[in-house]
């Protein structure tokens, strides 16, 4: 866990943000908070230890790629379709950081 | 089908420890976090909150029980699908990630001194206090159902004994039998969590006893995920469940519990060989010792940081915190635990606590091999917690028996994953 997220991502995120922390140390907690919930089902950093497939270890771009295919019906899922609907391509593009930044 | 076992829990236990090598965030001030409960929002809070403070943040977690019985997969202890050992977890993993662990009861909370105090005498003081209580019940609510009632005609919604001896009466029971399960009115833990129970009960039923059947004496018209519920019960266990809606008899006011029958406001008498009810509920006693509950018998928070209204430095998760448009449900409990525990962080460490998010699946099985789900994403969006149009929803009616094999197949995915997330 020792880079958060990718230099890529640290713009993204920003816009949205309060202006009361540094623009990085406001997207990275963006990042990280929107990242979290993934861990439910995806397993602990990612790392699942049953029937779900697991996202640790995939580039950013890569989990970007695949949540834009769900959320835009291009890749089909039972429930990855309905989550992706949630978040937006910064969102999504923060979240990814997040995950391929984790060890 | 496959079975949940505790070593399989074990395993998925030690492919979490990696994720905890070093803490996200170690540097700055620190401070002390106290999260009391040791469920699915409390035991998310405190992972989460050592595993971002790192060193410079205490965090002692206080939860009565050794081992934590999920009320997720209770209803397949009583389906018969997986043993009871499968579903407790304990809080070794958690001392290993550095969380002090205290096996005790919070008595008081002293909100000027900052202190929590205990049945065991322990005084533990705190800067950030992170309430977990889950629920309780509203004994007396209806007419002749108390605690020593429970005892009796169980009501299983915490898991532990009470789905212990709730099974056994179903083991108990003889063929032709009719088991009565009274779910209670909104608002309650787990919405869909009543009719999951009645179709593992029938599962249950149908590969043993045959000649029994299912009847639901509600206490509402609607439930979660009705129209799937309803297609399955009738696809797979025919006419073995039978649904009274609230309309029909009224709502479940009084219990009979020598002649083991529940009695309505119109009322009807349903005697059952086992009956299950499930009463109304309340937030757990801790939120009422800290008082943080409104006259609602909820905790009232900013959604935004789930800190209590009525509180200072004190934030209420899980089932027991009015998280609306959030369910009650174990998912949304661990997404608000490991989200406030970062928020707690940030606030000690003096950063701006960002925005939260949320999401929540939840997966029932209609049969081992017939899951069902409904999800959302919850967002912060002009100042109120929303969930985000056009994410979620339920599964489609209709879909092919693979696409419901899937779905069941994933929902025990999704309970190894988020035990191991949280407990492992």
């Amino acid at each position: 866990m020792k880079q958060l997220y990718g230099p890529a991502v640290a713009g993204l995120a920003a816009a949205a943000l309060i202006a009361l922390a540094p623009a990085g140390a406001a997207a990275e907690s963006s990042g990280r908070n929107l990242a979290l919930s993934c861990f439910s089902c995806h397993g602990p950093a990612g790392k699942s230890p049953d029937t779900i497939p697991g996202i640790a270890g995939k580039s950013a771009a890569f989990i970007a790629q695949e949540m834009i295919a769900f959320r835009d019906g291009k890749r089909k899922s039972s429930v990855m379709m309905r989550i992706g609907k949630g978040y937006t391509d910064a969102e999504i593009k923060a979240l990814a950081g997040y995950i391929s930044g984790l060890k | 089908m496959t079975t949940l076992t505790r070593r399989e829990f074990a395993a998925a236990a030690g492919a979490s420890a990696a994720a905890f090598a070093a803490p996200a965030v170690a540097q700055g001030k620190g401070g002390r976090i106290v999260v009391v409960g040791g469920g699915f929002g409390g035991a998310s809070a405190a992972k989460y909150a050592k595993m971002f403070g790192g060193a410079a943040v205490e965090v002692t977690l206080i939860e009565p029980n050794k081992t934590f019985y999920t009320c997720p997969f209770s209803n397949l202890v009583l389906g018969g699908l997986l043993e009871i050992g499968a579903i407790g977890h304990g809080f070794d993993a958690m001392r290993k990630h550095g969380v002090k662990v205290v096996h005790d009861m919070v008595t008081g909370v002293d909100h000027a001194k900052k202190t929590v105090t205990t049945a065991g005498g322990a005084s533990i003081g705190w800067d950030k206090l992170i309430l977990s209580p889950g629920i309780d019940f509203q004994w007396g609510k209806i007419k002749g159902y108390d605690a020593a009632a429970a005892e009796k005609i169980p009501h299983a919604w915490k898991a532990g004994p009470q789905t212990v001896l709730l099974r056994k009466q179903l083991e108990a029971m003889e063929d032709g039998g009719v088991v009565v399960l009274a779910p209670p009115a909104n608002p309650f833990r787990c919405p869909p969590g009543p009719y999951e129970r009645a179709s593992m009960i029938a599962h249950y039923l149908k590969t043993t006893k045959p000649k029994s059947k299912v009847l639901i004496v509600d206490s509402k018209d609607k439930f979660s995920k009705m129209p799937l519920f309803m297609e399955g019960w009738k696809k797979v266990y025919g006419p073995m469940i039978e649904f009274i809606p609230q309309k029909k008899d009224g709502p479940v006011t009084e219990v009979d519990v020598a002649n083991n029958t529940v009695i309505t406001e119109f009322g009807a008498k349903h005697k059952g060989a086992v009956v299950n009810l499930i009463p109304p509920q309340k937030a757990g006693k801790v939120a009422d010792i800290a008082g943080v509950t409104s006259k609602s018998g909820w905790a009232p928070v900013d959604r935004r940081t789930f800190a209590s209204t009525m509180q200072k430095d004190v934030y209420v998760i899980g089932d027991a915190s009015i998280a609306s448009p959030m369910p009650k449900s174990g998912f949304s409990a661990s997404s608000q635990g490991k989200v406030v525990a970062a928020g707690a962080v940030d606030s000690l460490g003096g950063k701006a606590v960002a925005d939260p998010s949320f999401a929540n699946t939840c997966y029932s099985l209609v049969a081992p091999e017939y899951g069902i789900s409904v999800a959302k994403v919850y967002a912060w969006q002009g100042g109120k917690l929303v969930g985000v149009k056009g994410s979620g929803g339920v599964s489609p009616k209709g879909a092919p028996a693979s696409f419901r094999a899937e779905e069941a197949r994933y929902a025990r995915g999704w309970y190894a994953s988020i035990a191991a997330d949280i407990w492992g």
